[in-house]
């Protein structure tokens, strides 16, 4: 279970109220009738499945239903921020790891 | 007779006189294999086992050896009972040494068969034993497949953990959701401290513990050892810490609730025990006369979202690994204490303790101040020097060193130890054995750190040389540990790292606080000795079987042999072997499995690395998953507003979606096909009234509102001037149709769509990601109306006469108010949206009031429409009056591969608008314009009264062999009561070109019906009846 | 509207009655009948929603997570460009137009008094069953008085406001108005559950 900040809402809210919506920033060819049947699948069946840093499309459903990106790590789900559409995010690059043994 | 008598109060042989945590002034009964036995309040039910000198408690898995109680927490791994007086209640992998005992509570042990005392897999694993090696289920009972129903039968009889309950559950269970700055999981002194720490920064904190009550190891020890922290003696510091945390109203305190996940990003499940812990005995009603439920919540799921985490979770002590170590009577040295501490029960009568550190003493310095014999305690090290030895000496205690229990000997409990000298490493026997008498061999090979939480994450255990075990690894997570999780065993250590983690756990890294001073007998500390398998004088093939898992029967021959079989990655031993694959997940087990395949393999521990835990911690009852989603409340029921009306009119019901929709009214001893029949018939010739509430809905607005309409829906939008209404088809980018339905044009920038009673949430959500991702310039808002409106549907040739008569501000004539048009007025009196459209094919009118209105305005049209037979139709009816006109259901006749070309519906696709809309591209793949896809068509059967089953596969060549050539399929079939005769729709290859030729569907009944293909509208095809 | 025609609160059928006018209650339930609510659509991007609208309503729009105006015309925030506004039954239709006229062709302004049941949960232990409920943090520190948020409770959506003095309004679209009362009934089982006409 995710928390996952909402950036219209501006807090951090449980996963149970947000729909995953598929990889982020897959833009609509902007005169799909002239684009190959290649270049209209590539649009819209392939997606990149990283190990890693993934950008991803989220819907806070049950909240203000607005669209956002997250900035997501898919080996340690560590988020890296989320961020409205209309905004771009650079993704930090100090270490993750927050915990500490005594 | 007396309660004391009838169940044997003066029975508890094991029980000590003073002492103990238990209140002997609370007395319980409870039954054991139908014996009645009697404990006090504050007992588990495997101390009160103890205490009555119940030494068998069930039979093992795999031999059937009989099998006693282990230890006293959840690490258990033989006591795993049965509980429950009734059917009902039965609750099955229960922990006796983790259950409080319940007045009244019925248990029963689970894998004696046909009982504990007689077993039959007790002989087989006996003579057989040396057959049922490793993978003996995968070699045995692999061939042949046809015997696996015996096979199955003979192995879940005998095997069996228990059984659950054929009733339904008569008790109540729920979730509850926590939001905190620091989660301490542990109240033993690790714990203590670090909530002690994180609350006196003012932070929300969640103390959480397994047990009846905190304190942790001091349970056990305090007393004995005389801890002092702070000046107050370690129970009572334990309590005033307590006292103090409770007092805080920023703190939540939760006993017998175990932390059995640990989720991403700090998000934890726990699982708390409330009728077992907390119940009181005047209100509980016991397992054996009450009839049911049980009062309030019986088990609670807590879901915790914490800022940090403090894992003070402790540690399991690990039995040594010696032959025979699985007779009753071995126990692990710290349970032994635990019995004599908390609940004031000496498990037998004369001890041999096993230990390869300090820590084992205690079990023997407990046993003798109980006033029993210490045959001697035999340390594996070779000259220790701790205090703890000297201590021994003082008291008159027997110490052998460089020494070991290499076997138990006894046949069905613990008669004897026999004893060997070994070598300084514990690799193999020095000398000859003596066999000490005794019934009870208490062993401590170190501790396991309780690193399960710390792998849920994905976090993998590092091995750590000064704990001999593994500790919880690096993690992403805002976590924190101390104590003996991190081998830490020492009560000042303890302190200090809890004292410390609560402050980091809590954001303040700048104040430390003041780690309370403790005074500690133990002054000099003898290092331990990393000892997992004790040597016999035989090899470990032909020693007498030397016990890994309990739980599964897995021995350390077992694992070696594996290990010549070819398995070398731990992961694999693990499963070959069923390595913690019980309900113990191996707590006792693991570290010395691993100890052993790293022996066979010549590695070390490291190298082989461990198995990862997964959730949960310990077995969680299907109840508390559940919670309070169950019955009337496992899926939200959405009403219609005249739902209350279709209750009283006796309608069967359909779910559609969450939707209860009315399916069609029975009257009297009605069938449904009767039912059916009539209400179509009165729909027909008549008129009849269908409630559409459950339509979705979504009002839409703004400047750019009809280009919009035009991007997402594939027919053209421009000219749909104010006042009319257009059926829209909608497309997935891929072109294959995802929802239909009508829309409204209110106003040249204002519309009311309809979609699907299904596809109402995901249409909006499409919508919204249209405008908000890829148009955001175009101005349109989209607001759900969907509970806005009750929507009344009457159809029927007498549907304008009714509507007449409810309306006088509307004009109803065919040529003021046509088909597919809509209108604002009254009716009844009410402000309404009156659609002219038709899902019937019938004259027919969807009137749209506000929902608040919806039943008095269907009241209002029974209250004028009964003398002209105004007849209420549910669903079943509607999808037989749609289906004789050949109207699709989006998801019926179509699955997520049909283009709106497959449904003979090109004339709703507008190629030629300006904007390439959602689904052109995709229709225009090659694929999508192929010869020979399947189109919809109708079929009718040669046996009219005979309707095709949906879904049944067409073939054009019944002759033809199997696998035959399958062409398509039926997607709707009905009896029409109105033509009668049966219609069906289907998608067939190349249908629309095959009008009047035959297909055949093959049966699995064996019948092979035969259908003429032929078009999907069956009435009125010209439309006369819906123009009216 | 008629004055023969009736109208039906969304629990109306759902058996309040039976919890009314039992003393105590560590849950008080009060359905608040048939609301007068409209739904504002504005984009503050593209038009000065503010300088258009707080003429009509007398109140700026609340930010995010807020609600502005007064007990007779309550503005609750529900997205960057969604707002509830609950208004009185006789004044709906005049502020519908008034927003829609101040609006200028720019947005929306839908009656939605249909859509939507209105309760008030307060008592003693309402916090519990609020945290029974819903995995938002219900906690005064996060969910202060005048705090609006539309979350998941149950297995259904709401839009759940803090009223000040231990109560909270809970907005629930209307066909799943029975399914959280009863919900709400078992949530409160252990507490004692009160219905409250006042």
């Amino acid at each position: 279970m995710f928390l996952i900040h909402c950036p219209y809402c501006g807090e951090d809210r449980e996963e149970e109220e947000f729909h995953a919506a598929g990889e982020a920033h897959i833009a609509r060819p902007v005169d799909p009738d002239a684009c190959s049947d290649e270049e209209w699948g590539n649009y819209l069946y392939f997606r990149r499945n990283p190990r890693g840093l993934h950008r991803e499309l989220w819907n806070h459903t049950a909240g203000c239903g607005k669209y956002f990106n997250i900035a997501r790590d898919t080996a340690t789900y560590v988020i890296h921020g989320s961020y409205r559409l209309d905004e771009t995010f650079d993704v930090p690059t100090e270490s993750t790891a927050t915990g500490e043994r005594s | 007779m007396s309660i004391d008598r009838a169940y044997g109060v003066a029975n508890q042989g094991n029980r000590l006189s003073e002492g103990g945590r238990i209140d002997r002034g609370d007395a319980m009964r409870f039954s054991f294999d139908g014996r009645r036995l009697m404990g006090y309040r504050g007992d588990t039910l495997a101390s009160a086992l103890l205490a009555n000198g119940v030494r068998i408690v069930g039979r093992s898995f795999k031999y059937g050896r009989p099998r006693g109680i282990m230890c006293a927490g959840v690490e258990e791994p033989n006591a795993i009972l049965q509980t429950g007086g009734r059917e009902q209640t039965q609750t099955p992998n229960v922990r006796a040494t983790d259950q409080p005992l319940v007045d009244g509570m019925v248990a029963r042990s689970v894998n004696g068969w046909p009982s504990v005392e007689t077993d039959l897999m007790g002989v087989l694993g006996s003579v057989g034993g040396a057959l049922m090696t490793p993978g003996f289920y995968y070699k045995t009972f692999m061939f042949p497949a046809s015997r696996w129903e015996t096979y199955e039968w003979f192995i879940r009889r005998a095997a069996g953990l228990g059984k659950s309950s054929s009733l339904p559950d008569p008790d109540d269970y729920d979730h509850k959701n926590h939001h905190v700055d620091v989660l301490v999981i542990g109240a033993g002194p690790t714990g203590i401290a670090a909530a002690l720490a994180a609350s006196a920064r003012g932070k929300r904190v969640m103390l959480i513990d397994e047990r009846s009550e905190g304190g942790g190891s001091l349970l056990w020890s305090a007393q004995s050892r005389g801890d002092v922290i702070g000046g107050t003696a370690g129970m009572q510091w334990v309590a005033d810490s307590l006292r103090k945390l409770d007092q805080d109203s920023r703190v939540t305190r939760l006993q017998y609730t175990t932390v059995t996940g640990y989720h991403d990003h700090n998000f934890l499940t726990a699982w708390e025990r409330r009728d077992d812990a907390f119940a009181n005995p005047a209100t509980m009603g016991s397992d054996l006369v009450h009839n049911g439920k049980r009062p309030g919540t019986r088990h609670r799921l807590h879901k915790i979202r914490a800022g940090s985490v403090v894992l003070a979770t402790g540690a399991h002590e690990r039995p040594l690994v010696f032959s025979n170590n699985d007779l009753p009577g071995c126990m692990t040295a710290s349970s032994v204490s635990e019995y004599i501490q908390r609940y004031a029960v000496v498990p037998g009568k004369r001890l041999v303790v096993m230990t390869a550190n300090d820590g084992g003493y205690q079990a023997a310095f407990d046993w003798a101040a109980a006033g029993r014999q210490v045959v001697a305690i035999v340390d594996t090290r070779t000259d220790p020097d701790g205090s703890v030895i000297e201590q021994a000496h003082e008291v008159g205690i027997r110490v052998l060193t460089s020494a070991a229990v290499v076997e138990a000997r006894g046949r069905r409990w613990v008669t004897g130890a026999l004893v060997a000298p070994i070598n300084r490493l514990g690799s193999f026997v020095t000398g000859d054995t003596q066999l000490l008498a005794c019934d009870t061999i208490a062993s401590s090979g170190g501790w396991s750190p309780a690193v399960h939480l710390s792998c849920h994450t994905g976090s993998r255990p590092v091995w750590d040389d000064a704990a001999i075990g593994f500790v919880p690894g690096p993690t992403t997570e805002r976590r924190f540990e101390g104590g003996s999780v991190i081998g830490h065993h020492g009560l000042g250590a303890c302190l200090a790292d809890g004292t410390h983690i609560g402050a980091r756990a809590a954001a303040d890294t700048a104040q430390a606080d003041e780690v309370p001073p403790v005074a500690d007998s133990n002054t000099r500390e003898a290092p331990a000795m990393p000892l997992f398998l004790v040597p016999h004088p035989k090899p470990v093939s032909r020693a007498p079987k030397q016990f890994v898992d309990f739980q599964n029967d897995v021995t350390a021959a077992g694992i070696e042999q594996s290990t010549r079989e070819g398995f070398e990655s731990i992961e694999h031993v693990k499963r070959y072997n069923a390595l913690g694959f019980g309900t113990d997940q191996g707590k006792t087990g693991n570290i010395n499995g691993m100890s052993i395949v790293a022996r066979a393999l010549g590695k070390t521990l490291p190298e082989v690395g461990t198995t990862v835990f997964r959730p949960n911690y310990t077995p969680v009852t299907m109840g508390a998953v559940a919670g309070a989603h169950v019955r009337d409340r496992f899926d939200p029921e959405r009403y219609t507003p005249m739902h209350e009306w279709h209750v009283q009119r006796g309608a069967e019901f359909e779910n559609v979606g969450q939707w209860k929709r009315p399916w069609y009214y029975p009257q009297g001893n009605e069938s449904m096909a009767d039912a059916i029949a009539r209400e179509q018939l009165a729909t027909r010739n008549g008129v009849g009234i269908l409630d559409a509430s459950t339509l979705g809905k979504i009002d839409i607005r703004g400047a750019d509102a009809r280009e919009f309409l035009g991007r997402v829906y594939t027919n053209a939008w421009a000219k749909l001037a104010p006042g009319r209404c257009r059926y829209g088809l909608m497309c997935g980018e891929d072109g294959m149709i995802m929802d239909d339905g009508v829309t409204a044009c209110l106003a040249d920038d204002h519309f009311h769509m309809t979609t699907t009673t299904g596809g109402a949430a995901s249409v909006l959500s499409w919508l919204e990601l249209w405008a908000q991702t890829e148009w955001p310039e175009l101005d349109v808002f989209f607001t759900s109306v969907t509970d806005q409106w009750a929507t009344l549907s009457i159809a029927g040739p007498g549907s304008r006469a009714l509507l007449a008569e409810v309306s006088d501000d509307i004009d109803l004539s065919p040529d003021a108010f046509g088909f597919m048009e809509f209108r604002n007025g009254t009716v009844a009196g009410v402000p309404a949206r009156v659609f002219r459209i038709s899902f019937t094919g019938d004259l027919s009118y969807e009137i749209n009031v506000p929902a608040h209105y919806g039943a008095a305005v269907w009241q209002a049209l029974f209250e004028h429409g009964e003398k002209q037979g105004l007849t209420p139709y549910g669903t079943e009816t509607m999808h037989v009056l749609r289906a004789e006109k050949g109207f699709i259901i989006v998801g019926q006749d179509t699955d997520g591969s049909v283009t709106p070309d497959d449904l003979g519906m090109s004339w709703a696709v507008a190629r030629s608008k300006p904007f390439s809309f959602i689904g052109k591209r995709g229709m225009q793949r090659a694929d999508c314009t192929r010869a020979n896809r399947k189109q919809l068509v109708g079929l009718r059967c040669t046996q009219a009264d005979v309707v095709l089953p949906e879904g049944a596969q067409a073939v054009r060549d019944p002759e033809q062999s199997v696998p035959m050539d399958m062409v398509g399929h039926v997607t709707s079939s009905y009896y029409s009561a109105f033509l009668g005769h049966s219609i069906a729709m289907g998608v067939i290859k190349d249908g629309l070109q095959r009008m009047g030729e035959s297909v055949w569907f093959p049966l699995a009944d064996g019948r092979c019906l035969q259908a003429t293909i032929c078009s999907p509208i069956f009435l009125d095809p010209e439309g006369e009846r819906t123009n009216a | 509207m008629s004055a023969t025609m009736t109208t039906r609160s969304p629990l109306s059928g759902a058996g309040l009655a039976r919890f009314t006018g039992k003393p105590g209650g560590g849950v008080v339930i009060k359905d608040c009948g048939v609301p007068a609510l409209l739904m504002l659509r504005g984009d503050p991007q593209r038009v000065a929603l503010s300088d258009l609208l707080t003429p009509v309503l007398g109140f700026a729009l609340p930010d995010a997570l807020q609600c502005a105006g007064t007990e007779a015309s309550l503005a609750r925030w529900m997205s960057p460009d969604s707002w509830l506004l609950s208004v009185t039954h006789d004044t709906l239709e005049a502020t519908q137009q008034a927003l829609l006229d101040a609006l200028g062709g720019h947005g929306a302004v839908v009656d939605v008094s249909g859509a939507f049941a209105v309760l008030e949960l307060s008592g003693p232990a309402v916090m519990e069953v609020l945290q029974k409920s819903t995995g938002y943090d219900v906690h005064p520190d996060n969910f202060p008085e005048g705090k609006v948020v539309s979350t998941t409770f149950a297995k259904a959506g709401v839009t759940l406001r803090n009223q000040g003095q231990g109560s909270y309004e809970l907005i629930v679209r209307r066909s799943f108005a029975q399914y959280v009362f009863h919900w709400l009934v078992g949530a409160s089982g252990e507490h004692g559950l009160r219905a409250s006409t006042e």
